[in-house]
């Protein structure tokens, strides 16, 4: 695909990140459509705002459900900054070892959030 | 049953601040949450929750579309994200021990003053590469380029004051985990009148961050149960349909009608701040 001069790249990364972070939001809404035309199609009554626990989500998917359809589109957006992440530091390692550190520490820290949360 | 009206509400919201989200790189969870809430009814626990998942959404699809315009500084939002996250986490625990009202008419106090600063400063000047190739070089690790709003080359910015820019970030981030605002809207000025990062390229940055700070509360909520699928699926969708259009009006527009923009929405900003200290909200 031809590119005007002015879409230049800092580096290879970017090209990278951005077929990921797109990829990521394509492959969800994808899903959601899916999964709302299969609640639309299905006599399925559903609460707008009714949440889902992790172990409904992880049944509900496995049994390719409407909701577990979108449930998947969930999980796939919040997984794509995660893979960002993960490939900006493998990107830089043996490159940028500061910008190699970043990436794990913002890792780190995210976990760390998680388990805290999950402790208190 | 679902009511259609509320559904057609629900979307027309999102795109609408899926378009502003994605032009100033912000998240949007100050206007999302309330229309939710007091508009739609929908449970204070569920509109956040649903609020950060579609931040991830505004901020990978206008981040991607920036990528590809070579608008994103990767190593400096890189570096900065590491200190909104550490910040946001801080905030999540200090929550407890302080009260959000005092801090939330402070911040409100703020962002008016930096309204102001955004609306009469100067915006960034930089090089274009190709007329003083000697100082065009990448002279510190963080510095940048973006095409200039007139010519359309690429030209350079110097990336100052890295440790100043360090400390916001961690206290925008802190702010985000208490009050639920204050990453983009603080990251960009920051970056913008501090970091001496143009508009353009402080806003794209921004969308690139958001995310990243948005999954490790939306991890929490998701494991403690509180994400609505269906709900947030809908919101997703918009929020979708206004980053494409958000990320493409931003490409065209001049560098001062955006810095004009975010001071506006700067004020508004601060206004929903004081609504919200006040109870009203």
């Amino acid at each position: 695909m031809s590119r005007s001069p002015d879409e230049q790249r800092e580096s290879p990364v970017e090209s990278a990140l951005e077929i990921v972070l797109f990829g990521g939001v394509i492959l969800s809404i994808a899903l959601f459509l899916i999964g709302l035309a299969s609640f639309a199609l299905s006599s399925q009554a559903f609460v707008l705002s009714q949440t889902e626990t992790l172990d409904g989500i992880i049944n509900s998917i496995a049994a390719l459900s409407p909701i577990g359809i979108i449930s998947l589109g969930v999980l796939i957006i919040i997984a794509t900054p995660i893979v960002r992440i993960l490939m900006t530091a493998v990107y830089f390692a043996n490159r940028d070892k500061l910008m190699t550190l970043v990436p794990i520490i913002v890792l780190s820290f995210i976990v760390l959030g998680f388990v805290l949360s999950v402790l208190r | 049953m679902i009511d259609v009206a509320t559904l057609l509400i629900l979307l027309v919201a999102s795109v609408f601040i899926g378009v502003i989200g994605s032009m100033l790189g912000i998240g949007g969870g100050i206007f999302l949450v309330p229309i939710m809430t007091l508009g739609l009814g929908i449970p204070i626990s569920v509109a956040a929750a649903t609020s950060l998942v579609t931040i991830i959404v505004t901020s990978s699809t206008s981040a991607s579309r920036f990528l590809r315009k070579g608008f994103v500084n990767v190593k400096l939002g890189m570096f900065l994200e590491m200190f909104t996250v550490s910040g946001a986490i801080i905030g999540a625990v200090l929550v407890t021990y302080l009260t959000p009202q005092s801090i939330e008419i402070v911040f409100g106090f703020v962002l008016i003053y930096t309204a102001f600063y955004m609306w009469l400063r100067k915006e960034v000047e930089c090089r274009l590469s190709e007329e003083d190739p000697s100082e065009a070089g990448n002279v510190g690790r963080f510095d940048g380029s973006i095409s200039d709003d007139k010519t359309g080359k690429r030209c350079r910015y110097a990336v100052k004051n890295v440790p100043r820019g360090a400390i916001a970030s961690f206290i925008a981030g802190n702010l985000s985990g208490l009050i639920g605002v204050g990453g983009g809207i603080v990251k960009v000025p920051v970056m913008n009148l501090w970091m001496g990062v143009p508009i353009k390229a402080a806003t794209a940055t921004s969308n690139f961050m958001i995310g990243v700070t948005a999954v490790a509360s939306a991890l929490v909520y998701l494991s403690n149960g509180l994400i609505a699928p269906v709900v947030t699926s809908i919101a997703a969708i918009g929020i979708f349909i206004g980053a494409v259009i958000g990320s493409r009006m931003m490409i065209k527009m001049a560098g001062g009608t955006l810095r004009l923009a975010f001071a506006l929405t700067l004020i508004v900003t601060a206004v929903l701040m004081f609504v919200r200290a006040g109870g009203w909200m």
